[in-house]
């Protein structure tokens, strides 16, 4: 009879399968467990490659440090040698090209959609090259065109990036979920994939964008523009709080030392841009909405021209319009001497308004430099013209068009403020602002209180200043030259509607060393 | 022992079917020291379990696919170290891939970068399944992660691995019994982390 020893007997006690299938937690753990699901083909084969230069550089390593291995695998060696040759042949464009994986943070690649004319690119640690089609585009590269020249980059996430002529545009982070792009130079557009967040830099101004198409220049120096073709882009200009430019607005930041913003409705002339037009029917053609485009018909040709007008004389009268709570208030300046007849106001949506078929209003008294119309409905987009009759003929005068875009209000409307900082600089104190949730006002006030003094100062503790800025700017940049050195200052600004301060920012302190 | 002999044990409990692995030859696991070849083949049979075990685990692909690669890499860095003696390959892997999910959450939590409402619905889910079940899934796995380690690790290879008690026992370098035991005590401290939150109506 065979004995078994208790050790052999207690060494495995066998747990049956089931022990938990009455847990409710396991059954609720069970009932929540995802399917299963496929590592993408894509980054596994980046991941294989990472894996393959970890398995050399480890060969290597073991190689140097056992010699007694190093005489086992050199018969082996051989064949693996010729292995690594083929692999090596096959991965080296992958690393010449500035594939390189790194631990924890694979890079995703994106490639070129279109190259058109002469485009280079520079990968991390590389010079200029010619870009090619096959090109893999990650986190470093630089892109850059030539005059005439054109480049589409498409991510994997399916954004679309295109640098126009002459420009150029480094991708700063490609993840599955982030992109950020570096505007070095130039225009780029960018088709924003919906759910990626999406960052264009320049400087120090951020604009971040999910799901939508927007323009960005710096072709005029010290000037950045951003145009938003589609949905909205949020601008953040340094640490202040991000300004909405929504679809048919346009933002020009003043990138000198006195930083200021503009924000818009963005002109017919400009939409009508050969760069920004090209990129428009390129996204118009590839299926995407194209925004702004198609509420303004600025591809069209003019409306037929009536019997006896003279469509070929330049606008001797300037128009302006813009939305209040009255309604579009349109204002007017005449030029020249001509006596006029009549005036006529013209709207229209899509097309440009003509005479007579638009006419909305009429204006014996001539002398008359504004009006306002009551009936324009939110959400919609109106084209307004000034026909002028003259008097001596049967002529009609026309004034420039004008876009006036009805915003639908924010629900709920967001409220007032003013985010300030103030930060001493070698010429005194540098006081930054912007605007939320406002884009007319006159200007602001800002104000000053010396909050800590030396003994003997000819501002002592408590002198308060003021001065008053007309601007129309979201974001003002203002250098207090008259701080004194060994001072502390408070600034404060506040925003001025109808010549009263309407919200004050919060105070906030300096001290000039 | 009172009467001397053990009765057999009445199955009470569903039959569960337990998806089995062919296992790995040894030969295999030495030659990808040195051979891409062999590298992929080992890759090619471990990637599926131990990535969705991960993506389970974190909730976001790319997070996944980061971890997933840093497991290979471990493993090939440490493959001279490997003791087939000690441990089965897969045993071996597995345990590197619980400590590289433990590794990401150590740091995760000494980064504190991302809010909890900026965290994205589990990628998992996206195609098949419902918003709600997401939610619920998200909740389950915040509340594993305040698991103590031990509980935690068990829990996780038990239930998003979906391993077999001796399978957990061999990972964790433990006895079936005190592994099952371990589950159960996770289980229960489960229950007592989700009471009076959304996990409760499953329960």
């Amino acid at each position: 009879m065979k004995v078994f020893s208790n050790r052999r007997l207690n060494k495995r006690i066998t747990v049956d399968e089931g022990f938990d299938a009455e847990d409710p937690m396991a059954s609720a753990i069970r009932s929540l467990m995802p399917a299963d699901t496929e590592m993408d083909q894509q980054s596994r084969e980046h991941m294989m490659g990472h894996l393959f230069s970890v398995q050399r550089g480890a060969a290597r390593k073991r190689r140097r440090t056992s010699p007694q291995h190093l005489r086992r695998a050199l018969v082996p060696a051989l064949a693996v040698l010729v292995v690594l040759a083929v692999l090596a042949a096959v991965m080296l464009p992958v690393f010449l090209s500035g594939q390189k994986s790194t631990t924890g943070s694979r890079a995703q690649v994106a490639r070129f959609l279109n190259i058109s004319g002469k485009v280079q690119v520079r990968a991390p640690g590389h010079g200029w090259r010619v870009a090619s089609m096959s090109d893999q585009i990650s986190r470093g590269w630089t892109v850059r065109t030539g005059s005439g020249s054109i480049a589409s980059v498409h991510f994997p996430d399916r954004s679309i990036m295109r640098v126009t002529d002459g420009s150029e545009a480094r991708i700063a982070k490609l993840t599955r979920q982030e992109i950020a792009i570096e505007h070095v130079s130039g225009g780029t557009y960018h088709r924003v994939h919906k759910g990626t967040k999406y960052t264009v830099y320049d400087g120090e101004v951020a604009s971040r964008a999910m799901g939508t198409a927007f323009n960005i220049e710096n072709r005029v120096p010290g000037h950045l523009e951003i145009l938003t073709v589609e949905s909205a882009v949020e601008v953040a200009i340094g640490s202040h709080e991000p300004i909405k430019v929504s679809q048919g607005e346009v933002m020009t930041v003043s990138m000198s030392q006195d930083k200021k913003a503009d924000k818009q409705p963005v002109s017919r002339e400009r939409l009508q841009d050969g760069r920004l037009m090209a990129n428009v029917r390129q996204d118009e053609q590839a299926g995407f909405s194209t925004g702004i485009y198609e509420t303004v018909d600025v591809t069209g040709t003019p409306p037929p021209t009536p019997p006896g007008t003279e469509p070929t004389q330049p606008p001797t009268v300037q128009l302006q319009g813009e939305v209040s709570d009255r309604g579009a208030i349109l204002t007017w300046a005449m030029s020249g001497v001509t006596v006029y007849k009549d005036l006529v106001l013209l709207r229209s949506e899509g097309a440009e308004p003509a005479y007579p078929d638009n006419e909305i209003a009429r204006y014996s008294d001539t002398s008359l430099t504004s009006a306002s119309d009551n009936s324009i409905q939110q959400g919609h987009t109106y084209q307004y013209r000034l026909a002028a009759l003259r008097s001596d003929t049967t002529y009609v005068v026309y004034s420039n068009t004008v876009i006036v875009d009805v915003p639908v209000p924010d629900k709920p409307p967001k409220a007032v403020s003013v985010s300030l900082t103030a930060s001493p600089v070698a010429s005194g104190v540098a006081v930054e602002w912007s605007v939320s949730g406002a884009s007319r006002f006159s200007g602001f006030l800002l104000e000053r209180v010396v909050a800590r003094a030396p003994a003997g100062s000819r501002t002592p503790q408590g002198t308060t200043t003021s001065k008053v800025i007309n601007s129309g700017d979201v974001f003002y940049s203002y250098v207090d030259d008259s701080a004194v050195a060994g001072h502390t200052y408070s600034y404060r600004v506040g925003l001025v509607v109808d010549g009263a301060v309407m919200v004050y920012s919060e105070w906030k302190q300096a001290e000039f060393k | 022992m009172p009467g001397g002999r053990i009765q057999p044990r009445k199955n009470t409990g569903r039959l569960r079917v337990i998806e089995g692995q062919a296992a790995i030859p040894a030969e295999l696991v030495r030659e990808a020291m040195e051979s891409p070849e062999a590298l992929e083949r080992l890759c090619d049979h471990y990637v599926t379990k131990i990535y969705n075990f991960i993506l389970k685990r974190v909730g976001t692909v790319q997070d996944a696919e980061d971890i997933t690669s840093i497991v290979f890499e471990k493993v090939i860095v440490n493959l001279e170290t490997f003791d087939e003696s000690r441990a089965s390959f897969t045993t071996w892997i597995y345990r590197i891939a619980t400590n590289s999910v433990t590794d990401f959450y150590r740091s995760k939590g000494r980064r504190r970068e991302s809010p909890l409402e900026d965290e994205p619905a589990p990628e998992a889910f996206r195609a098949k399944d419902d918003l709600e079940r997401a939610d619920l899934y998200m909740v389950l796995v915040a509340l594993v992660e305040q698991l103590s380690l031990k509980y935690q690790q068990a829990v996780s290879l038990r239930y998003f691995m979906g391993l077999r008690v001796q399978e957990v026992a061999e990972t964790l370098g433990i006895t079936e019994s005190a592994a099952s035991k371990r589950i159960l005590r996770g289980l229960d401290e489960l229950k007592r982390l989700a009471e009076g939150g959304p996990l409760d109506s499953l329960l």
